[in-house]
């Protein structure tokens, strides 16, 4: 059982899927919100509220399952998301999953699938954000050949994340090569413009490199 | 966080007994679904039901591998054929190893066999004829 208490989007038009999947999470000890169709999935989300994982369906009227995460990718929105559906079509799968999908599970699902389902995606956060503080840690203690060893999968594993150029950011900054810091920090806010480290950073170093004319 | 821990039901037959017997377990937030050739069965689901259904005959070994029956904790053959439900229970027990099996028996004759290969079940004579021997005795104790 995963001790934090996490939040979970769930989209089906089915609302006793929909149900069910809720009634799979709470026992977990986590909360879940449901929507019915992929526009509200994506009006929440650019909304602001934040996600430990989207449960979503494939065929639902208006926006369907592909359509949202050909949207969130698109979007460059990073979040764990697992695919229900009673229809696993090969090529959108392999589409969805090209572009971020973590998991498929097919109608009639069971509890355990649900509670499997719940640990990948919380692993997924878990994972990034370990990492994330491991890097820090040896960046900080100027170990850089540790840093970058533990730093360069995190680019092919999380491609659309904007914390790998944020964290090579810090290491550039941190071995004195500001020019290619502020490039990774640059790099980080074009895949995430609210992502809060990196624009701080930005802010930083814009007056310098706007003062000595370089190009950002 | 709930107590006790949900159960993957699968049901077949979505008669009387079976529907509601599912719509039971659903309203107790055990994830269920029910298998029935006839699509129109399925009516018989009470309103509580939030669980799956899928037409298609249980006989069929394809049907239970696409309800996930190795994943199931309970099994239960509710149909009103004995032939069937004997099978069914048979496949469920020895090829999807489901630890919990019951199926209903409607001639007492047959149940030596479903002991025989430790099916559980639920025999509708046996259970009416217990409840009438009940309130006969109950009657008899009245009238003394």
């Amino acid at each position: 059982m995963d001790e934090r208490k996490a939040q979970f989007l769930i989209a089906d038009d089915e609302y006793k899927v929909r149900d069910l999947i809720r009634k799979y999470v709470n026992e977990c000890g986590h909360d879940a919100e449901c929507v019915s169709i992929g526009e509200e999935v994506l009006r929440k989300i650019y909304g602001g509220n934040r996600y430990d994982g989207v449960f979503t369906d494939f065929r639902m009227p208006g926006m369907d399952g592909l359509s949202l995460i050909r949207a969130l990718h698109e979007e460059q929105i990073r979040i764990p998301l697992v695919i229900i559906s009673a229809f696993g079509n090969v090529e959108a799968l392999t589409e969805a999953f090209k572009k971020g999908a973590l998991d498929y599970i097919s109608k009639p699902f069971s509890p355990e699938e649900i509670r499997d389902a719940i640990r990948t995606m919380l692993n997924q956060v878990i994972d990034l954000k370990t990492s994330s503080n491991t890097v820090k840690g040896l960046i900080e203690q100027k170990a850089f050949p540790g840093a970058l060893k533990y730093l360069l999968p995190l680019f092919s594993h999380f491609p659309s994340s904007p914390i790998p150029h944020y964290l090579y950011g810090l290491l550039r900054e941190a071995q004195g090569d500001y020019d290619e810091a502020f490039r990774h920090f640059s790099a980080s806010m074009a895949l995430d413009k609210g992502y809060e480290p990196s624009i701080k950073k930005h802010e930083e170093y814009r007056p310098k490199h706007l003062k000595e004319g370089k190009d950002e | 966080m709930s107590k006790r821990k949900s159960w993957y039901v699968i049901v077949i037959g979505s008669g009387r007994f079976g529907a509601r017997l599912a719509g039971k377990l659903s309203y107790e937030d055990h994830s269920v679904v029910v298998i029935d050739t006839n699509e129109t069965n399925f009516d018989n689901l009470p309103p509580e039901y939030t669980g799956f259904t899928i037409q298609g005959d249980a006989t069929d070994v394809e049907v239970l591998k696409l309800a996930k029956a190795h994943k199931a904790d309970l099994f239960l053959a509710l149909t009103d054929d004995d032939n069937t439900n004997f099978f069914v229970s048979q496949v469920a027990k020895d090829i999807f190893h489901v630890p919990h099996v019951i199926s209903r028996v409607y001639d007492p004759a047959n149940l030596p066999l479903f002991h025989e290969f430790k099916i559980e079940t639920i025999t509708p004579v046996l259970l009416a004829l217990s409840t009438a021997n009940k309130m006969l005795e109950k009657i008899a104790e009245e009238d003394k």
